[in-house]
């Protein structure tokens, strides 16, 4: 996994889609048996965290508010929007957890549309991780604000006896799906945008000057359809993060 | 904007409303807009992540079901009970999913704009109507 290929960039034109994906070392850090090299994703990341405290913290704050700091209330009004429609008052304490996640992912995503950038959020190990912080979270603020009676929650209300056991496996199932589809939701449609526009990109340079035009149309519609996409998928995640959460501190059931 | 005559206040009378329910009509409207734009166009997004609870959840069962049989060495059985399970686990995940309120799901929000493309859906909100 960790080859140091210094520097390689995109191959050209070549017609590899998957490459793009490929985390190479940037720096090697001896760690030990674990690689801990600073890779192309790294750096990808330290400049997305660089670039959303240029947003957050950067500019004059003024009563009237400039672009930059426009951009920066509408995340926070958005955010703080998403968190009190979802959890209520009682999830006040969660916003900056939820913020970051959602100023993360979104950088992430909306810098991975810059040509010769990296797409951090297209895989799965940055996207499981994410979910599995949220998961984990989510329930560990349950058991605190409920103690035991939380495993209430597996237990659905109204249903025969009998039925009970196999309706609570059923429930910790789809409990424990909850972190897999999330990430899943993220890296796939990160994963599948980026290669469909490389793929319709290959295919705009195959067909040279005389058929080329017609991928390039579907590659500029692609484009526009995957920004759409990287602010879409930031804000689902970090919807389902607040339902979680409001699982874990309101337990209705369903 | 027009002021009166001899007086500073706006003219309330013609046209304008007064300022309270400007700002109720404006506070609305904003927050049509704002809805409008996260949630645009993507019923492909719904579609994606109704079949990802769905495939996911059988993945799990099927996971679950495996391990618990090298557990306890009962090969087939417990694989077949859990990817049945899963299966279950998924249908209620996508029915989750279905039920929650519109914008949450990234489903087309503009419900005002559209009244047509809401007639036939039943809207199945009730369930996550902030219980408590």
């Amino acid at each position: 996994m960790s080859e140091p290929v210094p520097s390689e960039h995109m191959s050209g034109f070549a017609l590899d889609p998957m490459h793009q994906f490929k985390v190479t070392s940037l720096i090697e850090i001896p760690f030990g048996a674990i690689n801990a090299d600073f890779t192309n994703a790294s750096l990808w990341m330290v400049i997305g965290v660089v670039f959303v405290l240029v947003v957050m913290l950067a500019g004059p704050r003024k009563l009237v508010p400039g672009r930059l700091q426009s951009v920066a209330e509408m995340a926070y009004e958005f955010v703080a929007n998403m968190l009190r429609d979802t959890v209520g008052d009682a999830g006040r304490p969660f916003f900056p957890f939820i913020f970051t996640l959602f100023a993360f992912i979104m950088a992430m995503n909306l810098q991975a549309m810059l040509p010769g950038s990296f797409a951090v959020t297209s895989h799965i190990v940055v996207t499981f991780a994410l979910a599995l912080v949220v998961f984990i979270g989510a329930t560990v603020v349950g058991f605190v604000k409920h103690g035991a009676r939380y495993l209430r929650l597996f237990v659905p209300s109204g249903v025969p006896v009998v039925l009970v056991p196999m309706l609570v496996v059923i429930e910790v199932i789809s409990y424990f799906t909850r972190p897999i589809s999330l990430s899943i939701r993220l890296f796939a449609n990160m994963m599948a945008g980026h290669t469909m526009l490389k793929v319709f990109g290959g295919f705009v340079v195959g067909l040279g000057l005389l058929a080329g035009w017609m991928p390039l149309a579907v590659t500029v519609a692609v484009f526009a359809l995957e920004i759409l996409v990287a602010f879409l998928q930031a804000y689902v995640f970090c919807v389902l993060a607040c339902i979680y959460l409001n699982d874990a501190i309101h337990m209705h059931d369903h | 904007m027009k002021v009166a005559e001899g007086g500073h206040k706006p003219d309330l009378s013609q046209g304008q409303a007064p300022f309270a329910e400007r700002l109720e009509r404006a506070r609305s409207s904003a927050g049509k807009r704002d809805r409008r734009v996260y949630v645009a166009g993507s019923a492909y997004g719904l579609g994606l992540r109704v079949a990802t609870e769905m495939a996911v959840a059988i993945a799990v069962g099927f996971v679950a079901g495996w391990s618990l049989d090298g557990w306890f060495g009962t090969k087939p059985l417990l694989l077949i009970v859990f990817a049945i399970l899963g299966a279950s686990a998924g249908v209620l995940n996508v029915m989750r999913t279905a039920s929650l309120p519109p914008s949450m799901m990234g489903e087309d929000g503009e419900a005002d704009t559209k009244p047509a493309s809401r007639g036939n859906d039943g809207k199945p909100c009730d369930v996550h109507d902030n219980g408590d």
